[in-house]
């Protein structure tokens, strides 16, 4: 046993990424409930390539093939059924899982300094995760998803000047169809899964490098004892594995709860008019995308068109997503952690919660009067979180930050 | 309290069950997957029996149909086709058909068919999968000359079959064609995919 | 804090309510209360469906031996595997018995004696294959029309061209009409068929206003009480759930097992989560200083 280990050390630093990465890796005592979603994010990312590499061998990606081939799943290949509500549930339970991930970003303070770049590398990722859940959602070859992409597709028509042009080189044609449908296979299903990949490698890099942050915002590296071991830091491995496999196991049980008793989730999780084939002809009376990507949807319908053009509702949708990039260098507080923060960043953090869900909750409904105001409102509001930002986290009084992590 | 209170033998148990409980759980997860790759429900529909009308089917000459993705050949052979299969048995590697896996039970005669006239086999050779030619032509010259009574040529790799589907000893091929499982459903009419009832 | 959850609460609560208004059309629809593990109704309901509506409606998504399978087999085997011991341990047999041993081993048994002897012929897998025969024998009685094969999807024998004439517009294919419009929506539909003598088939419907379809049901309607047809649409759309989702009726059951297997893990995993934490609680990796 040792010599094998000791062949593959001369030639592969197994032993040394074990340690530097696992066993000698010092994380914080103090995670809490907020500390399981990172690594049940990976979780969810492989059981979404693997379920999604046999779904692969069984879809067809043709629109006079794909609705009917995610039937085929569904009915006549052996547990195909279970694959892919495996596969469609945990699109939506990655969501979850990353913007809860995201939420206790926010809470303790993680895309402070010295951790900017785990911060912008994550919110790439999720920038991308979202193209894949889009174009995921396209393949099914549904009303929702014929007419979702059609609706989230003609906004690049929008841009001005090039806008009809690059329309028609998106979708290979002059409205969705197979070329479009095509194309969004091959890049869901390997060109976006390998930057993800590759995307997650380098935050996790990028996280060991600093190291954790915790949920009293102090960095653990400031106080080590004689060995160089930092005073609050426990190794990874064994203690946060066996700490993220019972988070796994209750992940795991929520999310079959869902696989089994509720596939559809009444409809948030599989759209009901995504069981109607594709018709070109025919428009659902209602059209809503997924509820992960409906915030941003909304902050497109809120905004108004000008000068005869949809344009500034589609940059005010990407600048919502963009305008997180710039999260480390808008918070000006001393203190990280929503422990020791001053009142009025609890109050903004509040206010742009509600807004968040509020807009996501405004974009699955139709356009009314009142919901047409609201989400004016809330995307003021979500808009605001930001703009303020540097103002709302200079003022207030801080609570004292301890020199050391509480435990709690 | 100290580390002298820790459990090394507790420890050591739960950690043996976890990782036993939770590789059978991955077990668990696996065999739906393994699964998929079985035929599906289409394929087995797409292989359904398949049935052959035989009423104009003349002395030595062979159709081909596919059952299950696979040829079978049907062919009906004449007086001196039948009489000459008794004669082959010393080149043959398996002439009395004792590799039962090759043909069902009411096939394991000196004809491999239920009625000596016509044959039913499986056109895929046992060597490496590929289809053999009908050579029924007595004494080719390539195939042996005078030796040769008719029978199948495998391009591939060079084995020979008679008109029984028995394997020429020395041939790559191990074993005797196969005999799928058939049944006369009328005088005329064949279903392949079968057995004869009881 | 408090207030911030409170908030979210009221939020999630107004969400759910406001999808249930969203998922119900102008028309209050009556619960259809299905229940998919309710054997008889699925049979039922698949019979119905083949007598009054596969004439026009292809659910070509689901195959006749799939829902031979999943609805039929089990009657059979048990009422097999009964006969059986019945035979072996001596005990008198009922004429379904002889039924289902005739059915499963493909000759007409009339007495104890032929049983046992075609019994006694079969081994285990001949058995399983007759059972299968015995099966698809079931399905060609009962709901196959046609000449098609067990295997086949099941497609309406109507001609497109003439159902467009007839009706002016093809009458949809019903696989997935449980997913996409769901169980009320179906039965109350089937059952909110009102006299309008401007429409061509003198019918028109609350729940599908202007439809092309005539109502097909009204003879079931006449000949019963309320009640029984009533029960007649909830099996139709018992089946057609079923039918959106064969899946369903193993789903189910086997989300239990799961659950409960990971329950088992759960304790063990925390259990070991638990005794290793003990380190930094008490042990070596208690907080120094």
């Amino acid at each position: 046993m040792d010599n094998n280990k000791n062949w593959i050390d001369q030639r592969f630093p197994l032993t040394k990424v074990w340690n530097e990465h696992l066993a000698e890796y010092y994380t914080p005592r103090n995670f809490n409930f907020w500390y399981f979603f990172g690594s049940l994010a990976m979780l969810v990312l492989v059981m979404q390539i693997v379920t999604g590499i046999f779904l692969t061998m069984h879809f067809k990606p043709d629109e006079l093939k794909a609705f009917a081939s995610v039937e085929y799943i569904m009915r006549d290949v052996n547990w195909g059924w279970l694959i892919r509500y495996l596969h469609s549930t945990g699109a939506s339970a990655f969501f979850i899982v990353i913007y809860l991930h995201m939420y206790r970003g926010l809470l303790y303070g993680s895309y402070k300094s010295p951790r900017e770049l785990i911060w912008i590398l994550g919110m790439i990722l999720y920038i991308a995760l979202m193209a894949e859940a889009f174009m995921g959602y396209v393949l099914p070859w549904g009303q929702m998803s014929y007419w979702g992409a059609q609706v989230i597709i003609s906004l690049f028509g929008s841009v001005p000047l090039i806008g009809p042009d690059l329309l028609e080189w998106i979708l290979g044609d002059y409205a969705v169809g197979d070329p479009a449908l095509n194309r969004f296979f091959s890049l869901h299903v390997i060109a976006l899964p390998l930057i993800l990949v590759v995307l997650v490698f380098l935050h996790i890099v990028a996280l060991h490098t600093v190291g954790s942050n915790n949920p009293d915002g102090v960095e653990i590296k400031k106080n080590k004892d004689k060995n160089g071991i930092p005073k609050d830091g426990i190794p990874f491995h064994p203690y946060y594995s066996v700490k993220d496999i019972v988070g796994v196991v209750v992940f795991l049980m929520l999310f079959s709860a869902v696989v089994f008793f509720a596939p559809a989730m009444n409809g948030y999780f599989l759209e009901h008019a995504n069981f109607i084939e594709a018709n070109p002809l025919k428009t659902p009376e209602h059209i809503a995308p997924l509820w992960y990507l409906t915030p941003f949807y909304s902050v497109l319908r809120a905004i108004p068109p000008m000068f005869g053009s949809q344009f500034p509702g589609v940059v005010g949708m990407f600048a919502a997503l963009l305008i997180l990039l710039a999260l480390p260098w808008l918070d000006r507080s001393k203190v990280k952690s929503i422990r020791y923060r001053s009142a009025p960043y609890k109050y903004a953090l509040g206010i742009f919660v509600v807004s968040f869900i509020y807009l996501g909750y405004l974009g699955m409904q139709p356009v009314t009067p009142t919901n047409a105001l609201l989400a004016r409102v809330f995307t003021i509001t979500y808009f605001g979180f930001f703009i303020l930002m540097p103002w709302f986290t200079s003022i207030g009084k801080t609570k004292e930050v301890p020199k050391r992590v509480t435990g709690k | 309290m100290s580390e002298q209170t820790i459990d090394l033998k507790k420890r050591r148990f739960l950690t043996q069950a976890t990782s036993v409980v939770g590789v059978v759980g991955v077990g668990f997860v696996a065999w739906p997957f393994l699964s998929t790759w079985n035929p599906s429900a289409r394929a087995k529909a797409a292989g359904a029996p398949v049935e052959v009308d035989i009423s104009k089917l003349e002395e030595g000459q062979l159709v081909r149909v596919l059952w299950r993705k696979k040829p079978v050949w049907i062919f009906k052979r004449d007086k001196t086709t039948i009489s000459n299969l008794s004669t082959l048995n010393s080149v043959l590697t398996d002439p009395s058909s004792s590799e039962t896996s090759q043909q069902p039970e009411y096939a394991k005669n000196l004809y491999r068919s239920i009625n000596p006239d016509i044959a039913v086999i499986v056109g895929v050779c046992t060597h490496l999968g590929c289809s053999p030619t009908h050579r029924p032509e007595l004494g080719a010259a390539d195939l042996g000359g005078d030796t040769w009574k008719g029978g199948f040529y495998c391009p591939c790799h060079g084995s020979k079959f008679d008109l029984a589907g028995r394997v020429y000893a020395g041939a790559p091929a191990p074993t005797n064609l196969v005999i799928p499982p058939y049944h006369f459903v009328s005088d005329s009419l064949i279903q392949i995919g079968v057995d004869p009832k009881a | 804090m408090k207030k911030l959850l409170t908030t979210t609460a009221s939020v999630l609560a107004g969400l759910t309510i406001s999808f249930n208004l969203l998922a119900g059309s102008n028309v209050q629809l009556d619960r259809a209360n299905t229940d998919i593990r309710d054997q008889k109704s699925l049979q039922n309901g698949a019979q119905l469906f083949m007598d009054y509506c596969s004439g026009c409606h292809s659910i070509s998504f689901m195959r006749y031996n799939r829902i031979a399978e999943d609805l039929f087999l089990d009657d059979i085997v048990e009422a097999y595997k009964q006969a059986k011991t019945n035979l072996l341990t001596n005990k008198p047999l009922s004429a379904t018995d002889f039924q289902a041993l005739s059915n499963a081993v493909d000759n007409s048994v009339k007495n104890i004696k032929q049983a046992k002897e075609s019994l006694g012929k079969l081994s285990d897998s001949q058995i399983e294959k007759n059972l299968s025969k015995a099966t698809d024998r079931m399905v060609e009685k009962n709901l196959v029309f046609n000449a098609d094969k067990v295997g086949s999807p099941i497609i309406s024998s109507m001609p497109k061209k003439g159902a467009e004439a007839w009706f002016g517009t093809t009458p949809p294919d019903l696989s997935l009409v449980a997913r996409s419009k769901g169980t009320d929506w179906i039965y109350t539909y089937l059952r909110s068929f009102y006299k309008d003598d401007s429409r061509p088939f003198g019918v028109n419907n609350k729940v599908l206003t202007n439809v092309s379809m005539p109502d097909v049901l009204w003879h079931l309607k006449e000949s019963k009480s309320t009640k029984d047809f009533n029960q007649d649409v909830r099996d139709i759309t018992n089946f057609l759930d079923y039918v959106g989702e064969p899946a369903k009726l193993v789903r189910v059951d086997l989300g239990y097992k799961v659950l409960g297997f990971l329950f088992i893990l759960f304790i063990l995993s925390y259990l070991l989560k638990k005794e290793y934490w003990r380190d930094v609680k008490y042990g070596k990796w208690k907080a120094k200083d």
